[in-house]
């Protein structure tokens, strides 16, 4: 199909003009954590940065964050190494092994794990007290132990995967652990690789559990270190920028490694819903 | 064939520990993270519990609670203030996400940068994006309002007004989750084959003719998708709101989420914080049924 050079030009122009709408935000957040105080309050803005690093020292010591960073960190990767564990089970025994109830187990597991987490949030909260976890790591790990969108994309997966494999490994006369093992996890790791990336990636962005769960700084993670941050510092604009930039990158890089995979989850995701 | 049986067959024989072993922590996570939890909530939901008030834990009375917040405005008030919410930032999130997903997909030069800039909106944890955006709308020296001023229009307030606070927060949710409506329709729009478009093209279709009798309906299974997840989210959105506006100017932000979140652990009455949660649920249940039932009846003659 032939297109009007111009009609193209307009097109390049629109996505261009989104990319901006979509980074511009924070763009200038980052050009507020570079200027000084009087400049951030100028009228009209300034839009270029000025190499005010200065912010970023004060805003960093103001408050704990290599605690509140080592608590995110230490959190979203035993969360995710949990869920890997706990899909892979359950989606092995959904996609390959057979059991009375096996379908109605399937359908109250996708049932029940999407009613949203702030319904449970009342009810955890006092059972957590009861049990002595609040404002412990466990109160942040261990209620998000299990994923539905882990166990259904594994159980897809093992659906899949030929028999012969685990012909050939009988032949051998390997077990079922060791074939879930030695075979089946090698063979499931793109799923696994964006299983994780996912639950990394939630774990480290939530906020309103963390937020309720914990008070104190030595377990918080860093979503409620810049929110205790905000409550304390919220005039200190170029400070507060700062924080926003230095808790924004992580993530933003490694989803910039990433990407890759992170589309793909969404494509399998998406397909795997079809009909 | 007959492998696949011999296959199922040596998996029935033995299986019967293993399957207890292997599905042991996915159950032991669904009772004690969800069943639990929901029945133990329903039950404080006959209580008068209030965390401050020792032994009301014990007084028992009833349906009070549900009768209590459905005779009062602020549940109403917080349900109107979520279904509005949700309703047009979905609305504005399918549409600007659809068009971004057949902008991206004409392979233009630099297409996948783009998308790159425009996916890393959804990557930012929600709080942070709120706080970002708080800067974005401040009234003395926000960008938000230069920009409106560069343009002729009056800058205003946006947060702390009660009749600008709900768009203002609505901009920022469709900014935050259009790209996600993007990515699933982008990875439909890249399952359809080329030849159905031929063939379109052979019995001269025009564009437009394609893209509604073909494209379309070709997409509902990840526009349904997306509807579904951006649904489910926006109704129960809370830390962009926290962040932004706390709930405020008066209540006119508050959410659903943000009321039982103060009901709870503001003033500690996690009785009536649990009625309202359970509520809440029969809510979204309902709606999210809505919209499946009509995407299917539209979708008869194809299944």
């Amino acid at each position: 199909m032939r297109r009007h050079p111009w009609l193209n030009i307009m097109r390049i122009f629109l996505v261009v003009v989104l990319a901006l709408l979509f980074v511009f935000p924070f763009y200038w957040v980052i050009v507020t954590s570079l200027n000084t105080s009087g400049q951030a309050l100028q009228y009209p803005p300034v839009l270029l940065p000025h190499g005010q690093f200065g912010n970023y020292v004060r805003a960093w010591s103001g408050a704990p964050w290599l605690r509140y960073f080592s608590n995110t960190v230490f959190i979203a990767t035993v969360t995710t190494l949990l869920v890997l564990v706990t899909s892979l089970l359950a989606g092995f025994a959904f996609g390959t092994m057979r059991f009375p109830g096996k379908s109605l187990l399937f359908m109250a597991f996708l049932a029940l794990m999407m009613i949203p987490q702030t319904v449970l949030l009342i009810p955890d909260y006092i059972l957590l007290q009861d049990i002595h976890w609040l404002n412990t790591y466990w109160a942040q790990i261990v209620p998000w132990g299990a994923s539905v969108f882990g166990i259904f994309m594994l159980r897809q997966f093992f659906l899949t995967l030929p028999s012969d494999y685990w012909e050939a490994a009988q032949l051998d006369g390997a077990g079922r652990l060791y074939f879930l093992w030695k075979i089946a996890v090698p063979a499931a790791r793109p799923s696994l690789i964006t299983i994780g990336l996912y639950t990394f990636l939630g774990s480290w962005n939530s906020f309103l559990w963390p937020f309720i769960m914990t008070n104190s700084a030595s377990v918080q993670p860093v979503e409620v270190g810049l929110s205790n941050f905000l409550g304390t510092n919220g005039t200190d604009w170029t400070g507060l920028s700062a924080a926003v930039v230095y808790t924004t990158l992580p993530v933003l890089v490694l989803f910039l490694i990433a990407q890759k995979q992170f589309m793909k989850g969404m494509y399998s995701g998406a397909g795997g819903i079809k009909g | 064939m007959e492998a696949e049986q011999r296959y199922r067959r040596i998996l029935r024989i033995k299986d019967k520990h293993y399957v207890a072993l292997f599905l042991a922590p996915a159950i032991a996570a669904l009772i004690l993270l969800t069943i639990y939890p929901m029945l133990y909530s329903l039950k404080i939901s006959f209580f008068n519990w209030n965390l401050t008030v020792p032994g009301s834990q014990n007084q028992f009375v009833g349906l009070q609670n549900y009768a209590e917040i459905l005779k009062h405005g602020e549940f109403w008030h917080s349900l109107w203030i979520t279904i509005c919410f949700t309703f047009f930032s979905v609305l504005f999130c399918m549409v600007i996400g659809t068009s971004l997903a057949f902008l991206m997909f004409q392979n233009l030069k630099g297409a996948s940068i783009v998308r790159t800039f425009v996916i890393s909106a959804m990557v930012i944890a929600p709080i942070i994006v709120g706080t970002a955006w708080r800067l974005m709308y401040n009234p003395g020296w926000g960008l938000i309002n230069y920009f409106l001023s560069v343009a002729g229009i009056g800058g205003r307030p946006f947060l702390a007004q009660a009749s600008t606070v709900l768009p203002a927060l609505i901009v920022v949710d469709v900014w935050e989750w259009s790209p996600l409506v993007m990515v699933i329709v982008l990875a439909g729009l890249q399952g359809l084959s080329p030849e159905v478009y031929e063939s379109a093209r052979v019995d001269g279709a025009s564009r437009w003719q394609t893209f509604i009798h073909i494209t379309l309906p070709l997409l509902k299974p990840a526009l349904l998708l997306s509807l579904l997840i951006r649904t489910m989210d926006a109704f129960r959105t809370f830390d962009t709101i926290y962040a932004m506006t706390g709930g405020g100017p008066g209540r006119s932000s508050e959410n659903l989420n943000i009321l039982m979140y103060n009901t709870a652990f503001e003033y500690f009455q996690v009785s009536k914080a649990a009625s309202m949660a359970l509520l809440s649920l029969i809510v979204i249940t309902v709606i999210c049924t809505l919209i499946f039932r009509v995407f299917r009846r539209n979708e008869g003659e194809a299944q």
